[in-house]
């Protein structure tokens, strides 16, 4: 019973089915199913394969959100379920968004989306979001990195103004820094003190595998 | 010793085809009306919302979201005009928006430059903007400047140093607004009244314009929305400019996209003359596809869309920002990019919007190339001459020289050939290219034309006084600019 369970959420993770994922995943708690297998063996091979799909040009990006979705539905009802000790595994925990005065949502949704295909834990705060609202999410999600996009060349200097605010907020030590979006460069990121740069969704995992140390 | 600026040389919009029936039209004017009444937009201003809600707008406070009935929609615009002045430094650069002329504009706000000497990439800077200014000066199809990259020396006041460095550089107008902090606005504004001489003639021949982007799907910029107020009052043209993107910000069909883009260009309109009737306000939907697989921003997409969204904005009554351009996604000069700019200006005449073109940059608007904005002249060129009107009579038939000579001989010897042999207007690269010893690349021959125009073309500058004022009012507006990040 759980094995099959398991097995059609993460079918429906690979379908992009949002509410199906939500149905399995109710009927698992229902059935007493532990909620960490269901993750660990259900939606996280599910998502990974919905990456192999993408990476072998089978997916294209519509198909790779809907997968994400699917994965979060069920998650926002099985994490509540885990007993305290119990965990999900994550690559690392992302806090990601773009800056004040800045608009351009789809850069940085794209970059959340391919992280969360890799099994980062990614909370997207939305656009125009200063210094501030960075903070706080980041040290409500215990974040491990925190992404931050600018589109426009006026803007770009918020990602400079919030690397200050985690120095002054004393957090600059336990969040590494990856920048984005059209006008940024490597060299930008060098000069304002960032960990990372990435210039498009794919590299931007490449760049968090590695601020974490994982194997890419 | 200053130059002499070419008279503008406009695309004469007679050649139009039409590829959209009046039924469809109407068709996607009625699925605007249900959208702004159904659905609505978001305004993140106070002021905004203020202004809906005396009007007797649907507004919910909450999520910031008006809902137009569709007779507010007509009564609003029923005030915008069809027609208006672009106004140049001296009247022979005015251009007037009234469906009768296309006017090619350059391309727009990108953000990074090939340097004329390192021939490095590098980030762009005022002294591009001018240097480009000056150029485009010199071009007789350029009518009008769009700043091509961004004064990124100069932080916050960017766009108003970017319009500085047009309005110092250039006798053609100037599109100097663009989204700013609302309090520098008036900066702007002041600007444009310095260089028109004073209030009244702003109105009447404002020499800068404003692009505000509507944020896709179905919302405004709070600073952009209230930037515009700031220009509608004060007579200074803007266009709104939607930027659907199919399959990302909008519906992943062409209809979908037009028709969500067109709800929010409308919006933003209705809202102008409602705050200020009569305002000069044009309308501009640039479609785009998200790329399935890589996210990437794809501009050359195989659809008439420059033609459509020119019917959709004369169907509105008002003029058009668009309509076919030389823009393209290539990263460098070659096939692709020739091909794509060359398509793109052989649509602007049958198209006939009245500001196109989007001349001189590559890379989706991001990069600039010196020699580019050469090569895009040179193509439109060639399509204006194809496009303008042929006149001839009788006379012009040779017949006598053709009797004279008769059947065999030739026609070497005649004095009506050394009258005409030179007539024949080649453009000016390919004349170089063929005239040359030997062939050169035309990326060769543009870049050696740009440097000679760089070199020798000095625009007459503006009187000292007026100099003075706009060094006085940047100044003022760079330290408003350090209180407002403070
Ligand atoms: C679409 C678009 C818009 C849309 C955005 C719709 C939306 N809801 O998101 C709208 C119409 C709203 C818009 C508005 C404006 N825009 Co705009 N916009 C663009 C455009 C054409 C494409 C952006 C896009 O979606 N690309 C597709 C995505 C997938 O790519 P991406 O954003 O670059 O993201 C990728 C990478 O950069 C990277 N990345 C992004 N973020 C991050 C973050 C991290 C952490 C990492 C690691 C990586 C990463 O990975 C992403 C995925 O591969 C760009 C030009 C361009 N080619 O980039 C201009 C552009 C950014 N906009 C520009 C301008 C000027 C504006 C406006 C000021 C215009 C105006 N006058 O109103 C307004 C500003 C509004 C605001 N306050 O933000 C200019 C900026 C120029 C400058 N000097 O700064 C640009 C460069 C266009 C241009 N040449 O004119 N815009």
């Amino acid at each position: 019973m759980s094995e099959e369970l398991i097995g059609k959420l993460k079918q429906a993770v690979i379908d992009g089915e949002p509410e199906d994922a939500e149905i399995f995943a109710k009927q698992a708690l229902d059935q007493s199913v532990d909620p960490l297998d269901c993750i660990n063996l259900g939606l996280t091979p599910g998502i990974q394969e919905v990456g192999e799909l993408f990476s072998k040009g089978d997916y294209y990006l519509p198909e790779l959100i809907i997968g994400a979705d699917a994965m979060k539905a069920a998650l926002d009802i099985l994490e509540p379920a885990l007993v305290s000790g119990q965990e999900r595994e994550v690559v690392g925990r992302v806090v990601l968004g773009t800056v004040a005065g800045d608009l351009h949502e789809i850069g940085k949704t794209l970059v959340g989306t391919m992280l969360t295909a890799n099994g980062f834990l990614v909370t997207d705060i939305g656009v125009d979001q200063n210094s501030e609202a960075f903070v706080a999410a980041i040290k409500e999600n215990k974040a491990d990195i925190v992404g931050a996009s600018a589109l426009l060349t006026t803007t770009m200097l918020q990602q400079k103004k919030l690397i200050e605010a985690l120095e002054s907020a004393g957090i600059r030590d336990s969040v590494k820094v990856m920048i984005g979006g059209a006008p940024v460069t490597d060299l930008y990121a060098q000069e304002i003190g960032a960990d990372g740069y990435a210039e498009d969704a794919i590299s931007a995992v490449d760049i968090a595998y590695r601020l974490m140390d994982a194997p890419v | 010793m200053n130059s002499k600026t070419p008279d503008i040389l406009a695309f004469s919009s007679e050649n139009k085809r039409e590829v959209l029936s009046q039924t469809q039209l109407d068709t996607l004017k009625d699925g605007t009306l249900q959208i702004l009444q159904e659905v609505g937009v978001r305004f993140p201003s106070a002021k905004a919302l203020d202004i809906f809600a005396d009007h007797g707008a649907d507004v919910d406070r909450n999520t910031q979201i008006v809902r137009i009935s569709a007779d507010l929609v007509d009564k609003a615009l029923s005030t915008a005009p069809r027609s208006f002045i672009l106004g140049g430094r001296e009247p022979r650069f005015d251009l007037i928006l009234d469906g009768k002329h296309s006017y090619l504009s350059t391309d727009g706000c990108g953000t990074r430059v090939i340097d004329l000497e390192t021939r490095q990439e590098r980030h762009s800077q005022k002294e591009d903007v001018a240097r480009m200014a000056r150029i485009s000066d010199a071009l007789p199809l350029i009518g009008f400047f769009w700043p091509l990259v961004s004064a990124q020396d100069h932080g916050l006041t960017a766009p108003l140093h970017e319009c500085h460095a047009g309005l110092t550089n250039t006798l053609k107008h100037v599109r100097g607004g663009t989204t700013v902090f609302p309090e520098l606005a008036p900066y702007l504004v002041e600007m444009a009244t310095v260089v028109a001489g004073s209030d009244a003639e702003r109105r009447k021949r404002p020499p800068i314009c404003a692009n505000i982007c509507t944020i896709a799907p179905l919302a405004q910029d709070e600073h952009g929305i209230e930037t515009a107020l700031v220009f509608a009052e004060a007579g200074i043209p803007t266009s709104f400019m939607a930027m659907p993107t199919m399959g990302s910000t909008a519906p992943a069909t062409p209809w979908g996209a037009l028709v969500s883009g067109d709800a929010e260009v409308v919006s933003a309109m209705v809202l102008m003359q409602l705050a200020h009737p009569g305002a000069p306000v044009f309308h501009s939907i640039e479609v785009s596809l998200m790329h399935p697989r890589t996210g990437g921003y794809v501009t050359g997409v195989d659809f008439p869309f420059g033609t459509s969204t020119v019917q959709i904005a004369h169907n509105w009554n008002v003029p058009s920002l668009g309509g076919g351009g030389t823009s393209c996604d290539a990263k460098d000069i070659g096939w692709y990019s020739g091909s794509a700019t060359g398509m793109g200006a052989a649509f602007i005449p049958v198209s006939g919007g009245e500001i196109c073109g989007y001349l001189g940059m590559l890379d989706g608007s991001m990069l600039l190339y010196p020699e580019q904005i050469i090569l895009d002249h040179e193509l439109c060129y060639e399509v204006y001459q194809a496009y303008r009107e042929l006149k001839f009579d009788e006379a012009d038939l040779a017949l006598d020289v053709i009797k004279s000579v008769g059947p065999g001989s030739h026609f070497l010897r005649e004095k009506h050939t050394r009258e005409h042999i030179r007539d024949f207007l080649l453009g000016p690269i390919t004349e170089e290219i063929y005239l040359g010893d030997e062939r050169r690349s035309s990326r060769e021959v543009a870049l050696e034309k740009f440097n000679r125009i760089n070199d020798t073309h000095q625009p007459e500058p503006l009187p000292m006084e007026k100099l003075s004022e706009l060094d006085r009012i940047l100044a003022a507006a760079d330290k408003e600019a350090a209180r407002l990040q403070a």
